[in-house]
C-alpha cells in the first residue's frame, strides 16, 4: 500500500521498571531506538555492569558447540531447508528451556572441552607416530638409543648424512683407533652406525665424527628401539581409546542441540537489550527511550507500556529529517516488494512503488515464459512450498509467492499462445500414437505471428511507461511543483501521443506493426498528431532548461531535453524482449520433442524420449525462468523506475527480538 | 564436386548459417561464462554462502548460446534440413545464411561483454551481499543487444518462409 508514515517517540519511564519495559518492547519490535534526547547535568547514559563481550562469547561459544555436534553428526537437512525457517517455540518449552540455561552452558563448555581434547590427543598420536618412523631405521638394533659409554668406552649411537661403507668409517676414523664400528642400517639419505671407542678418546672421537655431519638419534631413550616401539603402540592404542570415549560422549549430547539453539538466542536478545540500555539517558529515578515508531504500531507499544508507570509522547517527524522507510503491502503486491527493496527504499516524497509494480510483474513474468506446463509446474513447486513450510521466512515468503504468482501468469500466456512444453501433445500423439491431435491457441500461435506479438509487447511497453510518467505526475503534485508537472510530464505526454496518432496514421508502420491492416487514423488527424509533438517539443526547448538563468545555456539545455525522446524510444524498443524470451521457452521445448521423438515409437524410442524430454526440459525451466525473473527486474528498474523512481530510502531497524534458530511467541 | 555444390548451394549456406549462430553464440557464452566462473570461484572460496548469488550472476551471460540455439533450430527445421527433405536455391540459402548473422555475430560479441560485467557484479556481491538485486542490473544491460539480435533473426527467418525464390 504505501510507505508507512513514522512518529518520533518518546518515552519516559521509572528506573525500576526499566527492564521489563525494555523487555516488552523489545518483543513488540516496533521502534528504531534514536536519540533524541541530549544527555545533560540529570540525565546521563549509564554503562551496566554486564558487557557486550560476554553475550557475544557465550553466542560464540554455542556456535562453536554446535559446530563441533555437527562433525560428529551432521544434522539432518534436506535439500529444501533453507526455506523451513525458524521454528516456533511455545512457552512451554521456552519455560523449560529457560530454566535449564545453567546446565546447558555447562554442556557447551563440556562440548568444547572434549572437542579441545581430541584435537590435543590426535596431535598426541601423530607426535608418537612420527617418533615410530623415526625408530625404523634403528628396529634390528638391541641397545638402548641413549647408550653414551662403559667404564672404559665412549659410546656412539647416531647417523652420518650419506651412504658410507664401514671401510671408509674406519679409513675417516684411522687416527683415533682402535674404534669399533658397526652400521646398523643405511640408506642413501644416512647411515646409522654405533662406534665404540676408549673412554679417553672420546673427545677427540667427537669432533672427529660432528666434523663428519654426526648427528644423534632424534628420538632416544633408555628403552631398546623395540622396547620404544611397543611403548609407543601402546600409547596410541590407549590414546585412540580415549579419543573415541570422548567422541561418544560428545555424540551423546546431540540431542542438547535445541538447548543450545536456544541459548545463542537467548544471548542474542539480551545482548540487544543490553546494548540498548547502555544508551539510555537515565537520572536517579528515570530514563528516557526515545525513538522512530510507524504510527500504525503506536497502539502496541502503548500496550507494552500500559502496566507500568510510564508516559509516551508522539511528535510529527519534521520535512528535512532522515527518517527511516518501511514499506507495508497487500498479500498480493508484497510479492513483489522484496524487488522494490533490493532496488532502494522510497527517499522522501516518494511513493512505494510496490503496488504499481506488482500490477506488471506477472504479466512481464508469465509473457516472458509463456508456457501453460512450465507455468503449471512453477505454480505448484511455489505452492507446495509455501503449503509445507509455515515458517517460512518473511522475505524469503514474498519471493516464493512472486514466482507462485507468476507461474499462474505463464500458464494464462501459455494458453493464450498454445504453448505446452512447446508443442508436446502434437508431436507425442502423432510419434506414439500415430494421429496428430493440434491444441489451437486461444489466441494466436507466437512463432507462426511473431510480429503480432511484437505489436502486443510494445503495447504493453507503452502502458508500462505511461503508467510511470503518471507516477511522477503525482509525486510532482504531492510536492505541488507543478512547473515540473506540466513541462517534465505533460508535456512529454503531448509529444508522445502526437507521434503515436502520427505514426498510426502511415500505412508504413501498420504494414509492420499491423500485418497491412489499414491506418487507424486518417493523415490529416495525423498531421494532427504531428502538430501537436511539434508544439510541446518547442515548449520542451523553452521550458526543459528552466533551471538556468542564462536564456543561452537554457535553450541549449531545452534543445538537449528534447534529444530525450530517443530514450523514450530505445526504452520502448526494449519491451521486445518479451516476444523473444517468450518464444525461447516454446522453442527450446520443441526442440526436445524434436530430438526424443527421432528414435521412432518403440520401447527405445519411448525410453529416449523421456530422457530427452526430462534433461532440457530441466535446463529449459532453469534458465528461463531465471530469465523471466532478471529481464522481469530489468524492465521495472531501468524503464518504469528511470521515470519516477530514485530511492535512497534509510531501512527501518527496529529494536526488536533478533534470533537465528527459534520465533518467539508472543505471550 | 561443382555439380554437387551447385546442386545443394542453398541448403550448403542456410547450414552455414545455422552453424554461425550456434557455433560463434556459444563460443561468446563460453568465454563469458569461463571469465565470470573465474570470479564466482573466487568469492566461493572465501565465503561459500554466496554459492547461490554468484551462480545466478555467471550464469546471465549463458542465454547467448541458447539463443543462437534458437535460431540455429528454427533454420534446420524450417530449411527442412531436420527433415531431411532440404531443397533450397541459392538465393534462399542466402537469405538464411544472412538471417542467422545477427544473432552469430551480436551474440558472441555480447557475451564477452557480458561475462566481463558479471565478473564484476561478482565482486560488487563478495563486498555487498545485499547489493545483489543492483548488481545483477549491470550484465542485464548488455543482454539487450542480444535480445534485440535475437529478435531480428527471428523474424528474418520466420519472414524467410514467406519470401518466394
Amino acid at each position: 500500500m504505501a510507505v508507512l508514515a513514522m512518529k518520533r517517540i518518546t518515552i519516559c519511564g521509572l528506573k525500576a521498571d526499566s527492564k521489563p519495559i525494555l523487555e516488552r518492547i523489545q518483543r513488540a519490535g516496533v521502534i528504531e531506538i534514536q536519540d533524541f534526547v541530549e544527555e545533560d547535568d540529570v540525565f546521563k547514559k549509564v554503562r551496566m555492569p554486564i558487557s557486550a563481550s560476554e553475550f557475544e562469547r557465550n553466542i560464540h561459544d554455542a556456535e562453536n558447540a554446535l559446530e563441533v555436534l555437527n562433525t560428529y553428526k551432521e544434522e539432518k537437512s534436506g535439500m529444501l531447508s533453507s526455506f523451513k525457517g525458524r521454528a516456533v517455540i511455545e512457552e512451554e518449552e521456552y519455560d523449560t528451556f529457560y530454566k535449564e540455561l545453567a546446565g546447558t552452558k555447562k554442556t557447551i563448555s563440556r562440548i568444547l572441552e572434549l572437542s579441545k581434547d581430541v584435537a590435543e590427543k590426535n596431535a598426541e598420536i601423530l607426535k608418537s607416530q612420527q617418533q615410530l618412523e623415526m625408530l625404523v631405521p634403528w628396529e634390528s638394533f638391541d641397545v638402548p638409543l641413549d647408550l653414551s659409554g662403559t667404564e672404559k668406552t665412549g659410546i656412539f649411537i647416531g647417523s652420518l648424512p650419506g651412504e658410507w661403507t664401514l671401510d671408509s668409517i674406519y679409513e675417516a676414523m684411522a687416527e683415533h683407533l682402535p674404534v669399533d664400528i658397526t652400521i646398523i642400517s643405511h640408506d642413501k639419505n644416512q647411515t646409522c652406525l654405533m662406534l665404540i671407542c676408549q673412554i679417553e678418546k672420546k673427545e677427540a672421537v667427537n669432533a672427529a665424527l660432528r666434523g663428519l655431519g654426526f648427528s644423534y638419534p632424534a628420538y632416544s631413550t633408555k628403552y631398546t628401539p623395540e622396547e620404544s616401539k611397543e611403548r609407543l603402540l601402546k600409547q596410541i592404542d590407549v590414546l585412540k581409546e580415549e579419543i573415541e570415549k570422548c567422541e561418544e560422549e560428545i555424540k551423546s549430547y546431540d540431542d542438547q542441540r535445541p538447548k543450545i539453539k536456544f541459548l545463542a538466542d537467548y544471548q542474542a536478545i539480551r545482548a540487544e537489550k543490553y546494548s540498548v540500555a547502555n544508551n539510555l539517558p537515565q537520572s536517579e529515578h528515570a530514563f528516557i527511550l526515545s525513538g522512530y515508531v510507524p504510527e500504525i504500531y503506536v497502539k502496541e507499544v502503548e500496550e507494552a507500556i500500559e502496566p507500568y508507570t510510564a508516559t509516551l509522547e508522539l511528535e510529527d517527524v519534521t520535512e528535512d529529517e532522515d527518517a527511516p522507510v518501511v514499506l507495508k503491502n497487500n498479500g498480493f503486491s508484497s510479492a513483489v516488494q522484496g524487488v522494490v527493496e533490493s532496488y532502494a527504499l522510497p527517499d522522501k516524497g516518494e511513493i512505494d512503488p510496490s503496488f504499481l509494480i506488482s500490477l506488471f510483474y506477472f504479466v512481464f513474468f508469465g509473457f516472458m515464459l509463456a508456457d501453460a506446463a512450465i507455468g503449471l509446474l512453477i505454480f505448484l513447486g511455489a505452492f507446495v512450498l509455501l503449503v509445507s513450510n509455515k515458517n517460512m521466512e518473511k522475505g524469503l515468503r514474498n519471493n516464493v509467492k512472486l514466482f507462485m504468482f507468476g507461474g499462474i501468469s505463464a500458464m494464462f500466456f501459455g494458453v493464450l499462445f498454445g504453448s505446452y512444453f512447446g508443442d508436446v501433445i502434437t508431436s507425442v500423439s502423432s510419434n506414439f500414437f500415430g494421429k496428430p491431435i493440434v491444441v489451437k491457441p486461444l489466441w494466436l500461435d507466437m512463432t507462426a505471428n511473431p510480429m503480432t506479438v511484437l505489436t502486443l509487447a510494445l503495447i504493453m511497453g507503452l502502458i508500462h511507461i505511461f503508467t510511470g510518467m503518471a507516477a511522477a505526475a503525482y509525486q510532482f503534485l504531492k510536492k505541488k511543483d507543478i512547473m515540473s508537472f506540466i513541462f517534465d510530464v505533460l508535456v512529454w505526454y503531448v509529444i508522445l501521443i502526437g507521434l503515436i496518432i502520427k505514426c498510426l496514421s502511415m500505412q508504413m508502420i501498420m504494414d509492420i506493426l499491423a500485418g497491412g491492416s489499414a491506418p487507424v487514423f486518417s493523415a490529416q488527424v495525423g498531421n494532427y498528431g504531428l502538430y501537436a509533438a511539434g508544439v510541446g517539443c518547442l515548449v520542451v526547448i523553452f521550458m526543459g532548461g528552466r533551471s538556468s538563468k542564462n536564456w543561452g545555456k537554457r535553450l541549449l539545455k531545452g534543445v538537449y531535453a528534447v534529444y530525450g525522446i530517443t530514450g523514450y524510444l530505445s526504452d520502448l524498443l526494449s519491451y521486445s524482449r518479451l516476444l523473444a524470451l517468450g518464444l525461447a521457452t516454446g522453442v527450446i521445448s520443441s526442440v526436445a520433442n524434436m530430438i526424443g521423438t527421432m528414435f521412432g515409437s518403440g520401447f527405445v524410442g519411448v525410453i529416449v524420449f523421456i530422457l530427452v524430454f526430462i534433461i532440457i526440459n530441466a535446463i529449459n525451466i532453469g534458465i528461463n525462468t531465471l530469465g523471466a525473473y532478471v529481464h522481469t527486474n530489468r524492465l521495472q528498474y531501468v524503464e518504469f523506475f528511470g521515470r519516477f523512481y530514485e530511492g535512497g530510502g534509510r531501512p527501518f531497524q527496529p529494536y526488536s527480538v533478533k534470533t537465528k534458530y527459534y520465533k518467539f511467541k508472543e505471550n | 564436386m561443382i555439380q554437387f555444390l551447385q546442386a545443394n548451394m542453398g541448403t550448403i549456406l542456410s547450414l552455414l548459417g545455422a552453424a554461425l549462430a550456434v557455433g560463434l553464440a556459444g563460443a561468446g557464452s563460453a568465454r563469458g561464462v569461463g571469465v565470470a566462473g573465474e570470479a564466482a570461484a573466487g568469492v566461493v572460496a572465501e565465503d561459500p554462502g554466496k554459492f547461490g548469488k554468484v551462480m545466478v550472476l555467471q550464469l546471465l551471460p549463458g542465454t547467448q548460446g541458447i539463443y543462437g540455439l534458437i535460431i540455429g533450430f528454427i533454420t534446420l527445421s524450417q530449411t527442412g534440413i531436420l527433415g531431411g527433405a532440404a531443397d533450397l536455391s541459392i538465393a534462399k540459402g542466402l537469405v538464411y545464411l544472412c538471417a542467422c548473422l545477427p544473432i552469430a555475430i551480436a551474440g558472441y560479441f555480447s557475451a564477452i561483454a557480458q561475462g566481463k560485467a558479471s565478473a564484476a557484479s561478482i565482486g560488487v556481491v563478495a563486498k555487498k551481499p545485499d547489493q545483489f538485486g543492483k548488481a545483477m542490473i549491470f550484465p542485464i544491460m548488455v543482454e539487450t543487444y542480444a535480445i534485440l539480435a535475437l529478435l531480428v533473426s527471428i523474424l528474418a527467418i520466420s519472414g524467410a518462409a514467406n519470401v518466394a525464390f
